[in-house]
Order: C-alpha cells, then sequence, then structure tokens
C-alpha cells in the first residue's frame, strides 16, 4: 500500500523523478516546430503567403466572405488544425463574428471553436453571449440545448449570472433533452466557481426529482460530483432510481449504481452480520432487495463498465451466497479486449486473495496464452497461485513448468517465484516445489536461473531440515551465474550457514575476494558478509581474507560498502592496540552477526484487503485518488426505512404514460421488474401489454414539468364519465355500444376510449370485433369471444386523434362477421386535451406569450354569474380535460392543459367573472375557437342544471 | 471524467487532440512516451498509467493509442469501454479505424468527438442518433451535394431517437428490400499441450446482425437447441425477461449492423479440436548451426466441411535468424525483425488423398548465440463455415408489429429477407511444444 506515489499531488511535476518541466516545455517547442513545418504542407498552412505573421490571412478573407461555403471551408480547415493542436487563437475575432451564421454546419463549427479558445480570448468571447442568449429562447430544442451546452462550456467567469440564469431556466424546461444538457452543465459551472454551490443544489434536487430516463443518469452525475454526501436528497428518488434503472443509458447505469452502493452501505443493515445473528430470520429490507433484484438483468450488459458496476454492489451490498453469480460474469468479461481483461483480472486478483475460494472452479480460465500481454500475464499468475491448494496443486505445477519454459523470460522467472510462493503457502509441497527449482537450475536461460536461486534461498530459510547438499550444489554454480542478484543470493546463503559447509565456504571467500573489484555492489555488499560470518565461525581459514576484503571495501566508491567495512572492521578485527575488551567480543559477535533471521514473506499484491470499492480506479492503483467517496461502514443500527416512501401513489397517470416509456420498451421494462413494480406500473393505464410498438413520442413542447408538481388532491377529483353512444341498440339489432374517455394521455399522443358493449338481444353475439375503416390510426379493442344476453363487457381502445376533431370511422362486425355496422367516434375537443399543472405565475408568462391570433376572446354565458367558483371549475373540468391553476387572483379562474399530439401543444383557460370574459389561449385558433364554444355550452347547461 | 482524448499512432505522433475542460498541455503524453519506450510492443503498454497529476487511460486498436486523461477517481472500465465504443463510432462512419480514415476525416471526427461528449461524460454515443445528428461521408451524398450545392454534415433537428422509447433505433426507416442477416461466430480459444491434449477449451459465440426493415419491427429469435447458451450478454434492445424464461431473443432492433448477443457455450466432456499438429522443433543439431523444424498438420474437420484460412504462426526466440523450409501446401514466411514464422495453408480439402500438409526444413541460428532452450507455442488460426463447434442452431425467426398501421400511414406488410449465417473461428488457440 503506497500512498506516497500520489502523495504530492499539488506540487510541480518535476518530482519523483519524472521529465521535469523544462523537458515538457522543450517538447512543447518541438511541437510547435512540428506544427510550423507540416504546416507548409497543409492546405489551410500558406499556400501564397510565407510568412508567419501572415500565414492565417486566407483564411480571414474566407471568413470574411459572404458566402456561405467558403465560410464553411474556412471553418473545416480551422477546426482540421484546431484539432491537430495547432495554435488557431489568432483567429478568433474573425471566427466569432460567425457566431450568427445560418448555416448549421458553420454555426457547429464556430461553437466547437469557441469552446476552446474563450478563456484565451475572454473580452471578444463577450461578443457572442447575446447570440446565445437568444438561442436559449429559440423553439427549436436542439437550438436550445447546443446554445446552453457552449454558453456553459465558455470558462469566462464573467458570465456566471448568465451561465446560471440559463441554467436555471432550462432545468424545467419541456424537453428532456434540454434538461440533459442542464445537467451535464452543473459541473461546469461548480468548476468554474465553487460558490455556486448552495444554487446549484436547488438545481440538483429539482432533476433528481425527474422521471425520464434521459435526466436521471446525468443528474447522478452532477450529484456526485456537486454534494455526493447528501444522501438526503436520494431518498425519495429511491424507488423511482431502481425502477428507472434498466433503461437509463449504459454511462448513466454505471454512475447509478456506483451512488446506489454508497446508499445500501448507510441505509440498510449488513445482510451477512444479520444472518449469523438471527439465523436467516430477518430477510432483507425490502427496498435493499428490490435494488438487488433491479440491478441483476445488467449482469448481462454487454458494456463491461456496467458489469463491473452491478458486481462490485453484489460484492460489497449483497448477502454472501450471490458471489457465484458475480464471479461468473467477472469471468465472461475475460473475453474482452485487452485492457478491460487486464482491468478485471486485478479485481479478481483481489478476489482471488480475500476468498480463494470462490474461484476455484474457474482456475482454467486463468490460464497463460502465450498471446496475452506481459501485465495480464502477470496478474493472471498471482491468481494462479493464489488459488494453489493441496488438492490441484499438482495440475498447477505442471501449467508453471510450462511458463518456465515459455519464449517470455519475463513470464519465465514470473513463474519461477510463483512456484516458490505455492511451496510457502502449501509446507506438504515445498519438498516437490524445491526439488522441481534445484532441476531448473540446469537450464540455460540465465533469468531463470537466477530467479530459481533467489527462490531457493528464501524457501531455505524457511526450511528447517538439513539442506546442506543443496548449498554446495549452488555454490558450485556460483561461476557460471552472472547475474549479481543471483549471486548475491548464494554468497548470503553461505555466509548463513557457513557452519553447515565448513568445507567450502572459505575456498567460495577465496574465489570471491580475488574478483571483488569487478563485482556489482550487491555482490560486494554480501562478500563482505561473508567474509564477516567467516571471520566470526572459521578465524583460523579466514582471517586473513576477510581482512583483505575490508581492506579492500574500505576504500570502494559505494560509501554503502565503505560503511559497512568500517562497521564490521572493529566487531570481526578487533584492534589488538585497544586494551579495554569491548563489550562486543567473542560469542556476542556470533550472535549478533549469525542471529536467527525472520524468513520473508511472499504474499500476492493483494494480500491484505484492499479498503477501497471493488472495480475504481483508486482500487486498482492501490492509492486515494481525489474524488475518491470511500465505502461507508454498515449502519450498526437500522436506519429509518420510511424516508423513502413516497407519498403520493406515482404521478398522476395521465403524465406518467404520456412522458415515460411506451411500446416496447414499456413492456420490457414491466418484465424486467417483477411482480410488485409491474403491478403498479400496469396500472397506470390502460396500454395494451402486447401493443404494437408505438412511433416514437416526441413531446417537444411541453410548457412545464408536471412531475411531482401534482396536488394530490386533483388526483382524487372524480373523472366527469360522460357516456356518448357508438351504436344504437335498435340500428344494430340488439348490440349497443356506449362510450367515453378515460382521460388517460397515453404515450404517443393516442387517446383511450372506454367501449361499454351490452346485449340487448336474447341471442349470445360470438366474436364482437371493432375495427378501423377510415380517419385517425385506432388502435383496435381485443375482440370479445362471447358476449351472452343482457351481459355489457368494458374494453379499451386508442386513437390517434391529434390536435384534430376527425372522426374515426370504425366497422363493428360480430357473429364471426356475418353482422357488420359502420359507427364513427368524433371527440368533444376538451377531451383531445392533458392537464397540466403549473403555478400562476408561469401561467401569466406562458399564456402571455399567446396572444393577437392565438387568444379566443369572448364572453361567458349569462347564466354563469349563478355558479359558484367550485360550479364553475367543475363545468369547465367536465367539458375539456384541464386543471386549475392554484394561486389565479380573485375573481379569476385559471386552466392549464396541453394537447395530447405527438407534438403537444400548450392550452390556456382564463375565465375573468369580473369583466365576465372567458379567455382561450391556443397556437391552434380551430382548436382554440371550438374549445370556447364547447366550454361556454358547457358553462350554460352546468347552469340551467343548477 | 474525461478532461482530454488524445490519438496517438504507432511512431509517436498525436494526430488528433480534444480537450473537454481546460486543455491540458501535449507534454502529458511523455508519460506515455516513456511507458511506450519501456515495453517492447505497443500491445504490453499498461492502459492505466498513473502521473503526478492525471491518470492516463489508455487502448490500444488498429495501431494506434487512443488516450484519455482524467484527473479523479473514475471507473476505469467506463474510460476503456467508453475509448473503444468511440472508435467503434469511428468504425462505424468510416468503414474501418485507421489513422487514414481519422486524417482524412478530421473535422467529422472532430465534430464526433464534441458529440459523444459533453464536460467529460458521454452525451450520444448510439451510433442511430448520431448518424443523424452528423451524416456520415458517403460518395452518392457528396455528389448530390455538389450539384444541389448544399454542403453540410450536421443536421439542424434533434433526432428523434434520443426522446422515443427505443432509443436506439432512428425513426421513419423504409427500405424497398428489407433484409435481415444473422452471423453467428463461434471462436474456440484452447491450449493444447505437447502431448496433444486439451489443457482447456472454451467456445464462445456472438451473433451479429445486419438488419435493414422498415418501420419499427419487432423480431423474435428462436434457437433449436438454446440450452447451449450460458453466459449471455445482450444488447439493450433485448427483452431480458423473455430471454430469461423463453430462452429466446425478443427485440426491436438498432437499424443497421450491431451485435445482438455474446455468449459462451456450454461445452460438456471434450472439445473436438478440427485439428491435430505434430511438430518437432529443436535449436540445436549436431553440425553447424542449424536447428530442425517439422510441422505436420492433421486436419479433422467435421464431415462435409473444409478447414480454411489455416494459418500457422511460430514465434521464435531471437536466436533464429532465418529459415529455409520446404512446405508441401501453401506458402510460408519467416519474418526476421519479429522472428515469427508463418505458414499460410490456406483451405484443407477434406478429400482422403489430400492428406496431411507438411512443413519441413532448417533453421538458420545466429552465430555465437547461445542455444536458446524455451519451446515456442505455435499458434493456430482457421475458420470453418457452416458450421458451430456448440452445434447452436436458430429455429426460426418471427417478424411482428409490421403487419400494423402505424400512426398515420399505413405501412403495408412486407415479408423480409432473412438469413444465417455459421461460422467456427479459432480464437485464441495455441500448441504447446
Amino acid at each position: 500500500m503506497s500512498n506516497g506515489g500520489f502523495q504530492p499531488y499539488n506540487s510541480p511535476m518535476d518530482q519523483l523523478g519524472l521529465p521535469p518541466p523544462d523537458h515538457a516545455s522543450s517538447t512543447g517547442s518541438q511541437d510547435g516546430d512540428r506544427g510550423t513545418r507540416s504546416s507548409a504542407a497543409d492546405p489551410a498552412g500558406s499556400a501564397f503567403f510565407s510568412g508567419d505573421f501572415k500565414k492565417h490571412d486566407d483564411l480571414r478573407a474566407m471568413l470574411e466572405s459572404s458566402k456561405d461555403s467558403q465560410k464553411l471551408e474556412a471553418m473545416r480547415r480551422i477546426i482540421a488544425m484546431v484539432a491537430k493542436g495547432k495554435d488557431c487563437s489568432d483567429l478568433f475575432p474573425s471566427v466569432v463574428k460567425n457566431v450568427v451564421s445560418k448555416n448549421s454546419e458553420v454555426k457547429k463549427l464556430v461553437y466547437v471553436y469557441l469552446t476552446r479558445y474563450a478563456e484565451e480570448q475572454q473580452d471578444l468571447a463577450l461578443l457572442s453571449i447575446a447570440t446565445f442568449q437568444r438561442a436559449l429562447k429559440d423553439p427549436n430544442q436542439l437550438i436550445r440545448a447546443s446554445a446552453l451546452r457552449v454558453l456553459t462550456s465558455i470558462r469566462v467567469p464573467v458570465i456566471l449570472p448568465i451561465q446560471t440564469l440559463a441554467l436555471q431556466d432550462a432545468v424545467s424546461d419541456m424537453s428532456a433533452y434540454v434538461r440533459k444538457t442542464a445537467a451535464l452543465a452543473i459541473p461546469k459551472i461548480y468548476s468554474l466557481d465553487p460558490e455556486t454551490k448552495p444554487q446549484l443544489m436547488g438545481v440538483i434536487e429539482k432533476l433528481l426529482a425527474d422521471k425520464t430516463t434521459l435526466v436521471v443518469g446525468v443528474a447522478i452525475q452532477a450529484f456526485e460530483e456537486i454534494c455526493p454526501n447528501r444522501i438526503d436528497l436520494i431518498h425519495k428518488n429511491y424507488r423511482k432510481l431502481c425502477e428507472l434503472l434498466a433503461d437509463v443509458q449504459d454511462w448513466g447505469q454505471v454512475v447509478i449504481i456506483n451512488m446506489l452502493t454508497r446508499y445500501v452501505r448507510t441505509q440498510f443493515l449488513d445482510p451477512a452480520q444479520q444472518n449469523q445473528k438471527q439465523e436467516r430470520q430477518n430477510p432483507l429490507d425490502p427496498d435493499h432487495e428490490l435494488l438487488l433484484r433491479t440491478v441483476r438483468p445488467l449482469f448481462q450488459s454487454q458494456n463491461a463498465a456496467v458489469v463491473m458496476a452491478v458486481a462490485q454492489l453484489y460484492y460489497h451490498c449483497a448477502p454472501p451466497g450471490y458471489m457465484n453469480i458475480v464471479i461468473r460474469h467477472l469471468v465472461r468479461l475475460l473475453r474482452a479486449s485487452p485492457e478491460v481483461q487486464s482491468c478485471v483480472l486485478t479485481s479478481l486478483s483481489a478476489l482471488s486473495a480475500s476468498s480463494p475460494h470462490l474461484l476455484s472452479g474457474h482456475l482454467k480460465c486463468f490460464y497463460i496464452h502465450s498471446t496475452d500481454s506481459s501485465s495480464v500475464k502477470l496478474v493472471k499468475l498471482d491468481i494462479l497461485t493464489n488459488l494453489a491448494t493441496d488438492s490441484n496443486f499438482p495440475v498447477l505445477l505442471r501449467e508453471l513448468q510450462a511458463y518456465v519454459s515459455s519464449p517470455d523470460s519475463e513470464l519465465a522467472s514470473a513463474a519461477v517465484r510463483a512456484i516458490g510462493r505455492c511451496a510457502s503457502q502449501l509446507p506438504d509441497t515445498t519438498d516437490t516445489c524445491l526439488n522441481n527449482l534445484v532441476s531448473l537450475l540446469a537450464k540455460k536461460d540465465e533469468s531463470v536461473v537466477a530467479e530459481a536461486i533467489v527462490v531457493i534461498k528464501k524457501l531455505l530459510q524457511v526450511q528447517t531440515s538439513d539442506h546442506s547438499h543443496m548449498i554446495v550444489d549452488l555454490a558450485r554454480l556460483v561461476d557460471g551465474i552472472a547475474i549479481p542478484r543471483a549471486r548475491a543470493s548464494i554468497l548470503w546463503l553461505i555466509g548463513e550457514y557457513c557452519d553447515r559447509i565448513p568445507k567450502i565456504a572459505p575456498d567460495v571467500l577465496r574465489k570471491f575476494a580475488k574478483s571483488f573489484l569487478e563485482e556489482e555492489d550487491q555482490v560486494k555488499l554480501q562478500i563482505v558478509n561473508l567474509a564477516a560470518k567467516l571471520c566470526v565461525c572459521n578465524p583460523k581459514q579466514a582471517r586473513l581474507l576477510a581482512q583483505y576484503v575490508l581492506n579492500l571495501a574500505k576504500y570502494d566508491q559505494n560509501y554503502d560498502i565503505r560503511d559497512r567495512s568500517r562497521f564490521l572492521r572493529p566487531l570481526v578485527l578487533p584492534d589488538p592496540s585497544v586494551a579495554e575488551p569491548t563489550l562486543l567480543a567473542g560469542k556476542r559477535v556470533k550472535k549478533i552477526l549469525l542471529a536467527p533471521k525472520p524468513a520473508p514473506e511472499v504474499q500476492s499484491r493483494f494480500a491484505e484487503k484492499s479498503p477501497f470499492q471493488l472495480g475504481s480506479l483508486s482500487h486498482l492503483l492501490n492509492l486515494r485518488l481525489p474524488g475518491y467517496q470511500a465505502l461507508p461502514d454498515w449502519p450498526a443500527e437500522q436506519p429509518d426505512s420510511s424516508v423513502r416512501a413516497v407519498a403520493a401513489p406515482a404521478p398522476a397517470p395521465s403524465s406518467m404514460a404520456a412522458y415515460s416509456r411506451g411500446g416496447p420498451k414499456e413492456q420490457k421494462s414491466k418484465q424486467k421488474q417483477q411482480q410488485p413494480a409491474e403491478a403498479s406500473l400496469l396500472d397506470f393505464g390502460p396500454t395494451n401489454p402486447t401493443a404494437a410498438p408505438a412511433a416514437p413520442s416526441k413531446s417537444t413542447s411541453r410548457p412545464v414539468d408536471p412531475f411531482g408538481l401534482m396536488p394530490d388532491d386533483l388526483l382524487l377529483l372524480p373523472t366527469p364519465n360522460r357516456m356518448y353512444s357508438l351504436v344504437n341498440k335498435y340500428s344494430a339489432s340488439g348490440l349497443q355500444v356506449d362510450y367515453s374517455f378515460p382521460r388517460t394521455c397515453l404515450a404517443s399522443g393516442r387517446i383511450a376510449l372506454s367501449l361499454v358493449f351490452t346485449n340487448h338481444s336474447s341471442a349470445a353475439m360470438r366474436h364482437v370485433t371493432l375495427q378501423h375503416a377510415a380517419g385517425p390510426a385506432l388502435q383496435p379493442p381485443e375482440p370479445i369471444d362471447t358476449l351472452e344476453p343482457g351481459v355489457n363487457t368494458t374494453r379499451q381502445a386508442e386513437v390517434a386523434w391529434g390536435d384534430s376533431t376527425t372522426a374515426c370511422q370504425l366497422l363493428l362486425r360480430w357473429d364471426n362477421g356475418a353482422q357488420e355496422i359502420r359507427a364513427s367516434v368524433q371527440p368533444p375537443v376538451g377531451e383531445l386535451l392533458a392537464p397540466v399543472t403549473m403555478s400562476a405565475q408561469q401561467f401569466t408568462a406562458e399564456s402571455g406569450k399567446l396572444k393577437g391570433l392565438n387568444e379566443e376572446k369572448g364572453r361567458l354565458p349569462e347564466a354563469a354569474s349563478q355558479l359558484s367558483d367550485s360550479d364553475l371549475a367543475e363545468a369547465v373540468r367536465s367539458s375539456a380535460n384541464l386543471v386549475a391553476v392554484s394561486g389565479a387572483p380573485t375573481g379569476q379562474l385559471w386552466f392549464a392543459g396541453r394537447s395530447c399530439a405527438s407534438r403537444p401543444i400548450p392550452v390556456y383557460v382564463a375565465l375573468d367573472r369580473q369583466a365576465n370574459l372567458l379567455r382561450v389561449h391556443c397556437e391552434q385558433m380551430t382548436l382554440g375557437s371550438v374549445l370556447h364554444r364547447d366550454l361556454c355550452s358547457g358553462i350554460a347547461a352546468a347552469a340551467s342544471k343548477k | 471524467m474525461i478532461h482530454s482524448i488524445f490519438f496517438i499512432n504507432n511512431s509517436g505522433d498525436i494526430f488528433l487532440e480534444k480537450h473537454y475542460k481546460r486543455v491540458i498541455p501535449k507534454s502529458i503524453c511523455d508519460y506515455f512516451f516513456e511507458e511506450v519506450t519501456k515495453n517492447s510492443s505497443p500491445e504490453n503498454v499498461p492502459p492505466i498509467i498513473q502521473t503526478p497529476n492525471h491518470i492516463l487511460i489508455s487502448i490500444y486498436r488498429a495501431q494506434m493509442h487512443f488516450v484519455a486523461v482524467c484527473k479523479s477517481e473514475v471507473p476505469p472500465l467506463f474510460v476503456i469501454e467508453f475509448l473503444h465504443r468511440l472508435a467503434d463510432i469511428i468504425k462505424d462512419y468510416f468503414d474501418e479505424v485507421s489513422e487514414t480514415s481519422i486524417k482524412d476525416n478530421v473535422v467529422i471526427v472532430y465534430e464526433l468527438l464534441d458529440e459523444v461528449l459533453d464536460n467529460g461524460f458521454p452525451l450520444a454515443t448510439e451510433s442511430n442518433i448520431l448518424k443523424e445528428l452528423i451524416r456520415p461521408p458517403n460518395l452518392l451524398r457528396s455528389l448530390a451535394d455538389t450539384m444541389t450545392g448544399r454542403n453540410s454534415t450536421v443536421s439542424a433537428t434533434l433526432p428523434t431517437g434520443q426522446l422515443s422509447n427505443i432509443p436506439w433505433r432512428r425513426s421513419g426507416v423504409k427500405y424497398a428490400n428489407n433484409e435481415a442477416y444473422f452471423d453467428i461466430v463461434e471462436e474456440l480459444d484452447a491450449i493444447v499441450d505437447k502431448f496433444g491434449g486439451a489443457v482447456c477449451a472454451e467456445v464462445h459465440g456472438s451473433i451479429d446482425c445486419l438488419i435493414k426493415l422498415s418501420g419499427v419491427p419487432d423480431l423474435t429469435l428462436s434457437f433449436v437447441n438454446s440450452r447451449l447458451i450460458e453466459d449471455a450478454s445482450l444488447h439493450p434492445c433485448v427483452r431480458h425477461r423473455r430471454f430469461e424464461v423463453e430462452r429466446l431473443l425478443s427485440f426491436v432492433p438498432p437499424d443497421g449492423g450491431f451485435r445482438l448477443m455474446a455468449y459462451r457455450a456450454s461445452c460438456h466432456g471434450n472439445l473436438p479440436v478440427p485439428l491435430d499438429l505434430r511438430h518437432t522443433i529443436s535449436f540445436k543439431q549436431a553440425s553447424g548451426n542449424s536447428g530442425h523444424l517439422e510441422l505436420t498438420v492433421i486436419p479433422r474437420p467435421p464431415s462435409g466441411r473444409q478447414l480454411e484460412d489455416l494459418v500457422l504462426t511460430v514465434p521464435m526466440p531471437r536466436a533464429v535468424s532465418g529459415a529455409s523450409l520446404v512446405a508441401s501446401a501453401g506458402k510460408y514466411s519467416y519474418d526476421t525483425a519479429s522472428r515469427t514464422l508463418v505458414w499460410t495453408v490456406g483451405r484443407l480439402d477434406s478429400q482422403k488423398g489430400a492428406g496431411s500438409p507438411t512443413l519441413c526444413g532448417t533453421l538458420v541460428m545466429q552465430t555465437g548465440a547461445p542455444v536458446p532452450d524455451c519451446r515456442p507455442s505455435i499458434l493456430v488460426s482457421f475458420s470453418i463455415t457452416g458450421w458451430t463447434i456448440s452445434g447452436l442452431k436458430v429455429n426460426r425467426l418471427d417478424l411482428h408489429g409490421e403487419s400494423k398501421p402505424v400512426l398515420h400511414q399505413k405501412t403495408s406488410k412486407y415479408k423480409p429477407f432473412k438469413g444465417v449465417k455459421y461460422v467456427t473461428k479459432a480464437g485464441k488457440l495455441e500448441f504447446r511444444t
């Protein structure tokens, strides 16, 4: 665990012995040189001018030209240069002018250029701001979004207030795409000025409540970057997040799952502990289980990052029994690209160190292919060694031997080390391993031999039994080995066990004393050590040699060696002239120099449990990176679980069905979510689960976000259920069909129709079907197999009326087509609408935009004065699917709604009692005037009923 | 998350850079180059490199390094997967990922880079959506553009897919010929030891589709023996629940080519490796500086099929400076720079007469170099068409959804042309000697 590597985080780059800044800057200038050199060949460089100061003049001229094609060509060349990293900042004044260009590609390229250079040319960049402000109001959502994107990407502190204002507007934009862009803008503004945090928190809170899959993932990302510790903001959204997770884009899934892992660790009890204490009496918290269940299908994602995120969630938060699935899916990732493979292997290696039993079944997956990259090979070897047990050892050893003879010498020596680790892990196998290692000494590859010697040295230290013959063999080999590490190891062994090989040791010292000057430093040190040790054990033969070696060392160039000789000399060769008997004389010296030494431990890199979240970059590098959020410990007591309860039973049916998922995707998510979730989702509307995939809904101009704003009491209002007759029993020989509008606006802008089939005849009717004949598209109701006499049955159908009240022609058939009758449905215009909640301010602002021709103004019917406010509101609601705006001034009644068409049109209705006026604001004049007429007659009818 | 992206070619040129937050100077790549020089081959460059202030996360694809610079904690796989997705998008746009294809279309690539990430977080990575935002180059279109004087690759409206329930599919797809092709490719990963026994063997398959169907088709693909599929990964369009319960793939496909599913095939007992190899490789001989090599391929294809594209690659130790061999079939070459022997056998006819091709001769050893005593592995690649090693077979493909009238327009029911192709290839197949 080395935290050292990252310590000087804020210090300049020259630390840690890495390339100093001047080196960096010199490469920079080299790049510059290269840039100018290659610009000669570049068309944009200077085909016409050779001087450097004039090199962009041709581009400037093109940018000033009046032709779009010239401008586009110039911008393309400039962007090509920017992409290559060449400096084009001098063109800024000419480029920024073109921000107003009408050509969408010129505009886009200018935007790209601006975000790159605005920071360097702050004053000039301000010239472009007005354009963005205008674009933020554009009716095209793509233009609004890209204006917001670029505006917030311009890193100029002066415009911060403008950015924040734009952000706050965009958060409640009707287009989910703009809201997504807004969520992405939050970290940009935060990085420009961290002081804005309180404001941004409000924005994040609003976005977290969003229910569109497009927004949720990015909102969580903003949350993670700005206020990752405000777990309390998640409570209310937790269940929604779990349910939406499957449909969020894969990148968002990763972010959400990582955040929820932390959430689970703070809000639920440790599942492992629970089981121990109460012996499985206490099941998981239902919310905890909900997450684990909804996340599980994501194991099969094609994105490795998602699989890893799910795996770490299960690793950190699931009861232990689930680990087998986790491992299976992680092992599957090993087939992916080499980079993914190497990351996943690092995580698996951590797992293999902490709980090898989990991986033992997958041993063969970690066998090394000769085409693996070198880092992958080493990690695989580490895992293989971690998984070694007495039972699989013979197989594993054969495999390791194959690696030893691999042409890749790095792998070969690592395999030798691995054999050594197996030996120390499994004491029973030590002898087999040692024999194997000794047989490797006959190999011709030096590095393998050297590695084997080092490993043997370690193993001999662990071994208590006598291995003197092995040391003798090693001593004989020393002449043929050139690698210093191996030579040093042999010398150390001889020194340490010199009493076991009394005959050979002095001879070795003699040889090395001769070659002392030519040796490497680490070998020299060991020669000095050997000399000292021999001098103590066998002074008769070695004293002179030791003296010679210590003298040589005394004048060595390396200060370590000099110091060592000075330090050892008085110990082993006490100066006879000093009469005073030193404390360290005689036998004590032997105790010091030949004290029993602890054996080195050979361990995996991940032997100690890493404190970091599995799969994180910090875990991979084993050091804490900035921005890493530590995984909290499980709480001791169950925190309040009611915080996650959402008051209203999800959102209003109409809005939910209209904006979230319809068609096949909805179907899919329903299938994914299991029983409880499924039931609640199915309640939302009479969507036929086998419905054909709908055309993508284009909810472009939703005036405000209705989610979460719907007052609770509104949901309780009864839906006016006016029945209309489709087919009369007299004209259809006993079959009567009535219909009503249940006022659920469905995805793709279709309108639901509730049909009641009643058999008034005396015989049963077989196979009653309703088919589309002409007019707006119809999603026909399910056929009725048998309709018994006197019985009525209800069926749902959907018609795509859009904004028009065109009649939908239908064909009613029964008795297997023997009977047939035509009918048509024409909706009252009020049924084409869906309610939208908004505040009084929003209402004034939005309705103010629809004036003049878009406003239908007329007198209220006289009878209206007899009605109370609530009766009047009821009358309006019964004739049009609108909702009252709360907070309207007294004497006024305001209603808001929108059409259900694929491109919704907002509709606002204002009743002014004093002025006796009824105003309808609507973009589409016919719709407005018809609605006005209907409302008037509705109010008159209500009054006459009184 | 991602601060900057650099594209670096094999000769160390940074030929494209894009910054998503503050500009990070190119000199950051010096740390990367340091790692490149440290490692013998570009494949060995570690994917994650730590520098004092930044983390460099890179992938190596098509002779190029894609380097992402990060400053703080980020899931490493997130960045790696993103870089791969980026390369996939480039491939989708220009038919190949290569330095030349990127340099030729640098403006479009830069526009793409601008669109895929915002402030370092992925924005739009579905190629169906991107293609509507930024149109891919196309000869026919550029001709049309010059004629009409229009000259723009970016679209002015938001692709409908962004907001739809099926974000992976663009809307309003129309084809004159409706076609759906499925390629089921299985790869055999195996290590065979020197005695001819398989040390480990696994089969991984994938189903790649090319779907050109009008409207919003809803497809169902079922298998004859779906129990063979284990550990599958599915495209987001596949309905997970139906796969779990009924073991069939039900989905509304994206338009164009994509990977529908990848899976591991369960293979109980020993897998039949469709060829056997006899080999003797020795680097020393009594006389002179020459070693000896003899390779014999014994094909064992399934009945009625043929081994095709058979290539054997032997990476030799440094001491082998050349080879003079005789091949009874195909051609061999020895690359002295990388010291690899490549024997391209090609197609092996299954008729008995063709027998077993042999490569035999001497290896020229460098004078003075010690005789290496390592054992090189032999890498084998082949393909067999019309056969899957696991035995997986498609039962049927059904098209739903297009028979019903779609809003405002009635699409006539069509009968798509359906095609399924089976291929078995060698994945990481190696024979130890």
